[in-house]
């Protein structure tokens, strides 16, 4: 549809018989309907701009590609691409997984959105589109105008690597950068937004279409305050319940947390995930502010924003961490030898031990701030980024609420405890009436399939299993008849068995036709969910060739890889064929949706 | 098989189990196959108990974990057959690893002449009940609608009675034992028990005595040696007292109907202390109690549990005519009782010497439990020792345990181990202390309804400096302590019995006879521990002052009239 849509007028883009109708249907309303209706519009249009759409041949026109793992590029593309849309740009929007880097051969402007995971990998779904952009096929680009934003987490070492990789490789075949790349830490929004902004400008300029006033980002802000759909505009959901899911004796500590999102608007599926605004330990801000002798109301500017230094150090800073960027600028404005020594060298293993286990308490405490006043050493910290969780409840069968389940991280270093930030949060300075601010965090890589007849395997250790809880109930909502089959493992049956009542009671009505569980720690030989995958090889197998669909959650460094090589096994034993052949069998199914991971 | 069923069509839901069980089996092995619960399905649970275990949870942390969204903390009580409680060093030695490894560390003593275990998970249950068949004792048949481990006038090695007791109860136990090789298939991987030449799974499989259902209900025998009754021999479906004259043991009074068991707020149910039809010689014993088993098994309440033991049986058809039937299968008449007398029903406390002038200690264990707590270190102690001596471990019916075949040489060594493990304490217990018992109770037993196990030593103290006020210390009461009413504890057998009636709650019956003879009589209903110690107080007053020398608690609230003599178990509620 909306070939009309996007042909009307940038400024009211109604025709005249569209708008009568809306008006007639508006007089018949009650408040509340129209709320509803003015989220479920903005959900159709972003829904809509998120499919490919097919631009006027002879018109020049921009492509947007994203490379996404979590959702977060997708979520930054489709933005970009709304706002193209709204100015009046001709647009189209491709995910990598859907689009061969060949194609950029007949491109002039192109955006690209790519993130980097672990040791600086492409998403899943852009590995294909990487892989083509640096072999041969692709010879010379020099009619082609592009910029790379690239999202990461400069905790890591290859930070924005993908990206980066990206842009030097089109610059190789002579690609003409419209503007320079711009890297995303955690905290993306921001830059990111403006990226957009600033892209779309030089586009519509090349291309002679001056933004119209409405322009920009006009359609993502009004469409805010109905989605909280990012960080920078959350929803204050109450508390209604926390629980600790470990039975007496164990020694994880995994929080099962339900919130309210009565009168949100948020309106979430299976497979998505919560933002939660994170807020640092008081404790530990209370520390850094001593450290620097610095009064809790002195006032900073930190993000463009006012604030008292409590305040920023609070809410707005990373503090639990120092990352290799920031180090540095704090070794150069301090001057310690100490500190410029470890960036000396190509080795760099004195400096990524340095790194591991310290946050800005330590640095401060090590490092005295000389040479640098205290806003000015504030402007060198990483913004603080919310943390996601996996949604743990079916929509259908809550609406009105959200449910977490929250491993508290906690480990000792240097002798003074430290915890995850948010997770902590919740399992320390939370009490029942309480509330967080969150936001919807979509995440389409991780769906249901919609025919309800077909079989799901999840795949989901430890709180890996929380988008299955939610998966298993929305089909029992949506009264799918396809079989499910639940992996799971963790460290002890007695104390560490996740949602163990709720899956008893949904194989007893039927509803987990299999369930197979792994406790690593119960028995002298250690034991995982993929050793159950391949013990299970014959059936399993049997429910891949009947159209199943697998999903994996949790872990991406050791699981999500161990998994992998588990299923490419029971694939190749069961299919007797080659590694390779079973490799293209599970890429396949990757093509087909029917392989989808949320791991982290 | 003899069966004269009926009305088919009532029986309880625990028979149709049984019915269509295939001996025993059920879905015991799948139930043991699935790792998403540590529970077994509803009917295994039933059966399970035929193999000697039973699922139990920590009530605790049950609603704790619901919350959690965890199922209870199962876990399963492994019962053994130990006939009357005798085994060797290196026995015991393998019970305790069996403790370490799969059950917390901790071996309660029953009241049956046996060990328990709790909490063993499921995923250990069959590694532990093959432990304990390797080593020559198995756990068929210590739960169930069949007859449960024989106990045995403690000792055997203290007289040529007593042994010959205890060969009989051996040769009962064996010869009662279910022949279902559903045990080996599920447990010992097709092996057959100990003893046996080969596992019973031939095709048509049968059960000789018991038939296909097995019993009604529960079955408990138990062997007595006057003047001991350490055994409470009138708390057994059937009992036999040994008539020795001049050192000549001429046979056994054979004793039916006892048991201990009933409901709260049901008149109908109710405990009942075994009576004397008449005398066997030693070679008809066992033949004596097949016939009484198979008449119950053919005339046993199979409509209503609660209304199934031996002794509502023989209450409904009468004694002379239960007498007659036994008689009729036996081939036999039973010859005319001889009198017998006992003392006690109480383990003799210190060392005690045999005829062949071995020694035999026996450890006074507070509600029977061996584990290591604080000063007091049971399991650790009792391993020094079988390590140290490879002395024999008898278990007490009264939960004790007795150190047997000691040579006068190691006499000292022992006493020594047992003063380093904190175990030679009870030296200076009160005989009061000695003697009182408890049931498991809470948070282990599903059936509790307030505290026992974990109540005794608070009630002991208690009791004990009442009647310390009194100048009483050196009088033997018994006392004894269930969470529920069903009598795991034989309260009912007790001068003070006190029965669990809700959370901190209980029931006090007085009035028993010391020898174990008498029941007890509902004294007050419902009370608070507070409450307990407030009416014990001056009725052990009187007792103090008006009792006759060497008259017991019990006989004396009879003879003033405080309480009412309970004759029979039909007018226990009267």
């Amino acid at each position: 549809m909306t070939q009309t849509a996007l042909a009307t007028n940038a400024v009211f883009p109604l025709n005249h018989q569209q708008w009568s109708t809306i008006q007639a249907l508006q007089a018949d309303l009650r408040p509340e309907q129209l709320q509803w209706l003015s989220g479920y519009f903005a959900g159709a249009a972003a829904t809509t701009v998120a499919a490919p759409v097919s631009a006027p041949q002879a018109t020049e026109h921009l492509t947007i590609l994203y490379g996404s793992q979590t959702g977060n590029s997708k979520k930054v593309a489709e933005r970009a691409a709304q706002a193209a849309q709204a100015s009046g740009l001709n647009v189209q929007l491709h995910s990598m997984a859907d689009f061969r880097a060949a194609k950029l051969k007949k491109e002039t402007w192109v955006l690209l959105v790519i993130s980097t995971h672990g040791e600086g990998d492409p998403p899943d779904s852009a590995l294909g589109f990487y892989e083509e952009l640096h072999s041969k096929r692709l010879s010379q680009l020099s009619s082609l105008n592009f910029s790379v934003l690239a999202l990461g987490d400069s905790s890591y070492k290859e930070f924005c690597k993908t990206g980066r990789d990206i842009e030097s490789r089109l610059l190789e075949l002579g690609a003409q950068p419209l503007l320079a790349r711009v890297e995303c830490d955690l905290a993306f929004e921001v830059p990111a937004e403006r990226w957009v902004e600033e892209a779309l400008g030089i586009v519509a300029d090349a291309l002679k279409q001056t933004p119209t006033a409405a322009t920009a980002m006009a359609l993502p802000q009004t469409t805010a305050e109905i989605y909280h759909d990012s960080p920078t505009r959350p929803f204050q959901a109450a508390v209604l319940e926390r629980v600790l899911l470990n039975g007496r004796d164990s020694n994880k500590e995994v929080w099962h947390l339900e919130l309210s999102l009565e009168d949100s608007g948020i309106a979430y599926e299976a497979g998505d995930a919560l933002g939660i605004v994170a807020q640092n330990n008081p404790q530990l801000v209370a520390q850094i502010l001593e450290t620097l002798s610095l009064a809790s109301d002195t006032k900073v500017e930190v993000q463009q924003q006012a604030l008292s230094a409590e305040q920023a150090l609070s809410a707005q800073l990373e503090v639990t961490r120092i990352t290799r960027p920031v180090l540095k600028q704090y070794a150069e404005a301090t001057g310690h030898d100490g500190l410029i020594q470890l960036f000396d060298g190509a080795d760099d293993t004195a400096l990524e031990q340095f790194i591991d286990g310290r946050d800005w308490l330590d640095l401060l405490r090590e490092f005295e701030p000389r040479n640098v006043a205290a806003p000015e050493l504030l402007a060198m910290m990483r913004p603080l980024a919310p943390r996601l969780y996996s949604i743990a409840s079916s929509p259908s069968a809550y609406p009105d609420e959200v449910h977490l389940t929250v491993a508290a991280a906690r480990w000792q270093f240097a002798e003074r405890a430290r915890g995850g930030v948010v997770s902590t949060q919740i399992a320390d300075r939370l009490a029942e009436a309480d509330s967080l601010p969150v936001y919807l965090h979509r995440n389409d890589q991780f769906r249901l399939p919609q025919d309800g007849s077909a079989p799901v395997i999840m795949i989901g250790p430890g709180t890996g299993v929380a988008p299955f809880r939610a998966f298993v109930e929305e089909r029992q909502q949506l009264g799918h008849s396809g079989n499910n089959w639940l992996f799971f493992g963790d460290r002890h049956f007695r104390t560490d068995f996740l949602y163990q009542t709720d899956w008893l009671r949904w194989r007893k009505e039927g509803l987990l036709s299999h369930i197979d569980v792994a406790f690593s720690r119960d028995q002298a030989e250690k034991v995982y969910v993929q050793h159950r995958i391949l013990q299970r090889s014959k059936e399993l197998f049997r429910w891949l060739e009947a159209g199943a669909h697998v999903y994996v959650c949790g872990d991406a460094n050791h699981m999500a890889k161990d998994v992998e090589s588990a299923l490419l096994q029971v694939i190749q034993l069961e299919q007797r064929c080659t590694p390779d052949i079973a490799r293209e069998y599970l890429q396949s199914l990757q093509q087909q949706q029917r392989y989808q991971r949320d791991v982290y | 098989m003899n069966d004269t069923t009926k009305t088919t069509s009532a029986v309880s839901a625990a028979e149709v189990i049984k019915s269509e069980s295939n001996f025993l089996r059920g879905t015991i092995k799948e139930s043991l196959a699935d790792a998403v619960t540590g529970a077994v399905a509803d009917a295994d649970q039933i059966l399970l108990k035929f193999h000697g275990t039973y699922q139990q949870d920590d009530r605790d942390v049950r609603l704790e974990r619901q919350k959690q969204k965890l199922e209870p903390d199962y876990g399963f009580m492994i019962r053994a057959r130990i006939t009357g409680g005798v085994i060797a060093a290196e026995q015991w030695l393998a019970l305790d690893d069996i403790a370490t490894r799969y059950a917390k560390d901790s071996i309660r003593l029953t009241t049956r002449q046996t060990v328990q275990y709790h909490r063993v998970e499921k995923k250990d249950l069959k590694a532990a009940i093959q432990a304990i068949n390797e080593i020559q004792l198995t756990t068929i048949a210590a739960c169930g609608d069949v007859n449960r481990n024989v106990l045995s006038a403690t000792n055997p090695t203290l007289s040529e009675a007593h042994a010959e007791t205890y060969r009989l109860a051996g040769a009962i136990s064996d010869h009662l034992i279910p022949e279902t090789g559903s045990y080996s298939d599920i447990w010992l991987d097709g092996k057959p028990l100990y003893g046996k030449q080969k596992a019973n799974s031939g095709s048509p499989e049968s059960e000789p005595i018991y038939g296909k259902t097995y019993l009604p209900r529960k079955f408990k025998i138990a062997l007595a040696v006057p003047p001991d009754n350490d055994v409470d021999v009138y708390a057994n479906d059937l009992g036999y007292v040994a008539i020795v004259e001049q050192g000549k043991l001429l046979g056994y009074n054979v004793l039916v109907g006892g048991g201990m068991g009933m409901s709260h707020g049901d008149t109908k149910t109710y405990p009942n202390a075994a009576r004397v039809i008449g005398m066997c010689t030693p070679e008809q014993v066992v033949a004596v109690a097949e016939q009484v088993v198979t008449v119950q098994r053919d005339y046993g309440n199979r409509q209503e549990r609660k209304n199934a033991r031996l002794k509502y049986t023989i209450d409904r058809h009468g004694l002379a005519w239960f007498r007659e039937e036994v008689e009729r299968r036996l081939g036999f008449e039973l010859q005319q009782a001889r009198p017998f007398h006992f003392n006690t029903t109480a383990d003799q406390p210190g060392w005690r010497q045999d005829s062949s002038g071995l020694w035999h200690w026996c450890v006074h264990i507070m509600s029977g439990r061996i584990s290591d707590t604080g000063e007091q270190r049971y399991l650790s102690g009792f391993r020094a020792i079988a390590k140290a001596l490879g002395c024999g471990f008898i278990m007490t019916a009264n939960q004790n345990l007795v150190l047997s075949g000691i040579r006068d040489e190691d006499k000292a060594r022992l006493e020594a181990l047992a003063a380093e493990y904190g175990m030679a304490a009870d030296a200076n217990w009160t005989p009061f202390r000695r003697q009182a018992m408890a049931c498991v109770g809470l948070p282990t037993c599903a059936l509790a309804m307030a505290e026992s196990e974990r109540a005794l030593p608070d009630f002991v103290q208690r009791i004990e400096s009442v009647m310390q006020q009194c100048g009483l210390e050196q009088r033997a009461i018994t006392m004894r302590i269930t969470g529920c009413p069903n009598g795991c504890a034989r309260p009912y057998l007790a001068e003070i019995g006190l029965v669990g009636k809700g959370p901190g709650h209980y029931n006090l019956y007085l009035g028993a006879a010391a020898d174990g003879s008498r029941l007890n009589k509902l004294y007050r209903e419902n009370i608070s521990e507070d409450a307990v110690i407030a009416e014990l107080e001056p009725l052990l007053q009187r007792y103090a002052q008006e009792g006759l020398e060497e008259e017991a608690f019990g006989d004396f609230l009879i003879r003033s009239q405080l309480i009412k003599a309970v004759t029979e178990g039909r007018l226990f509620h009267d």
